[in-house]
């Protein structure tokens, strides 16, 4: 991704931003709920 | 063989259901073939053994399946690690005592059991009196000592009071984990969806009131919205984090259709998607669903420039196949949803939640102290 514009970096950051929030309010939190759970319900399973 | 890419066998066993629901994705199932016959099934169980992988069981409903019950014996006798039944848990009153001779038989089964609504918005998704019948079904397996979770479609009919009556309901009967997401672009909700759609962001409302709530009370049961916010296990998940060595598509379960075909995705039936059927050698079957599996975002994103230098990919790894397959008729494409969800800001609105829950927590700690 070494071709980014600036609008596609500051997305990134902001996303950043917004998990290293989370930990300054003390929530222990992952990335990753695909790998945690993915049964199906009766429509969907995404 | 290790297998490494299945994780898990999902089997319809069949497509015969004792409901009609607006968002069902059977209708993309066209065979003529309702149900899975017992040779067929013999067969299922041999490639379940051979995988040596969990088996999930779904249909239609479960319970209409008459040979359900010899079934799931000859599961128990070839020692298959049966992992969990999906029904709509209309017809579990009246299967009290079989219910109560799979928990002899296996205490792990757990149930996973639909509730789109409360009570009216339940009933105008699935049937009138659909409602009583499930949540008082889904309570006899709690009570027999099942783990039961609740999964939630939103829907325009499920309105902030209706989703409010839900959640104190999930919490008061004591289930184990809510999940709650939006529905896919397939079956009857093809059609369905003009009449019944509740947009992203009022999806997302509802998500912060049920995650709202359920922080006013201290985090009673395990929660999934959608794909943003998981709290399993004691530990939150939110959202994904990928990089380009990432497979493209995680969800490594196997699907089998009630006409014994097997597509490479668990959210797509129709015969572009088969793989092969249950009378295929498994390695064979097992060689050409792999490819799916493997693939990575760095391989993927050469056919999908428009996610190649996108700042969330990293976020969102292009998303779900089906979804780009569902929503805009093709494999090598984004996934449209996702855009959604991260262009929009709504992921962010999830995260503020948590964060002002935690906020109120210290202020009411202080206020103690």
């Amino acid at each position: 991704m070494a071709n980014q514009s600036d609008s596609d970096k500051s997305k990134e950051q902001e996303v950043k931003k917004v998990l290293a929030d989370l930990e300054r309010v003390g929530v222990r939190i992952s990335t990753g709920t695909s790998e945690v759970s993915n049964k199906p319900t009766i429509n969907s399973t995404h | 063989m290790g297998y490494e890419y299945v994780k898990s066998v999902l089997l319809h066993l069949t497509r015969l259901c004792n409901l009609s629901c607006q968002h069902c994705y059977v209708a993309s199932y066209s065979s003529d073939r309702n149900s899975l016959s017992v040779n067929d099934l013999r067969r299922v169980n041999e490639i379940v053994s051979i995988l040596d992988k969990p088996l999930d069981i779904t249909g239609g409903d479960p319970f209409v399946y008459e040979n359900l019950e010899s079934y799931l014996n000859c599961c128990f006798e070839m020692n298959l690690n049966v992992s969990s039944i999906f029904t709509n848990g209309v017809l579990l009153l009246q299967k009290r005592e079989f219910l109560k001779r799979i928990y002899a038989r296996n205490k792990d089964v757990l149930f996973f059991v639909s509730l789109d609504g409360y009570q009216g918005s339940h009933d105008a998704f699935r049937g009138k009196g659909s409602f009583e019948k499930a949540i008082e079904g889904a309570t006899l397996l709690k009570n027999i000592g099942f783990q039961v979770h609740i999964n939630t479609i939103l829907h325009n009919r499920a309105n902030a009071q209706d989703v409010e009556n839900l959640y104190c309901e999930i919490k008061n009967r004591g289930f184990d984990r809510w999940r709650v997401d939006t529905p896919f672009n397939a079956g009857n909700w093809v059609e369905a969806k003009d009449k019944f759609n509740l947009d992203f962001e009022e999806a997302f409302e509802r998500f912060n009131l049920i995650l709202r709530l359920w922080f006013r009370d201290a985090m009673p049961f395990e929660l999934e919205l959608d794909h943003v916010l998981k709290f399993i296990g004691g530990q939150f998940y939110y959202i994904d984090q990928y990089s380009v060595d990432s497979p493209v598509c995680p969800c490594r379960t196997l699907p089998i259709w009630p006409d014994g075909n097997i597509t490479w995705c668990q959210d797509l039936y129709g015969e572009q998607f088969v793989i092969g059927n249950i009378y295929d050698d498994v390695n064979t079957l097992y060689d050409k669903y792999k490819p799916y599996k493997q693939r990575t975002i760095g391989e993927m994103i050469q056919s999908v420039p428009q996610c190649r230098e996108c700042g969330y990919l990293n976020y969102c790894g292009v998303g779900c196949r089906a979804n780009s397959i569902l929503l805009n008729g093709k494999y090598f494409d984004k996934d449209s949803e996702l855009c959604f969800l991260f262009n929009s800001g709504l992921y962010k609105t999830i995260a503020q939640t948590i964060i002002d829950s935690q906020n109120v927590n210290c202020a009411n700690k202080e206020q103690i102290q």
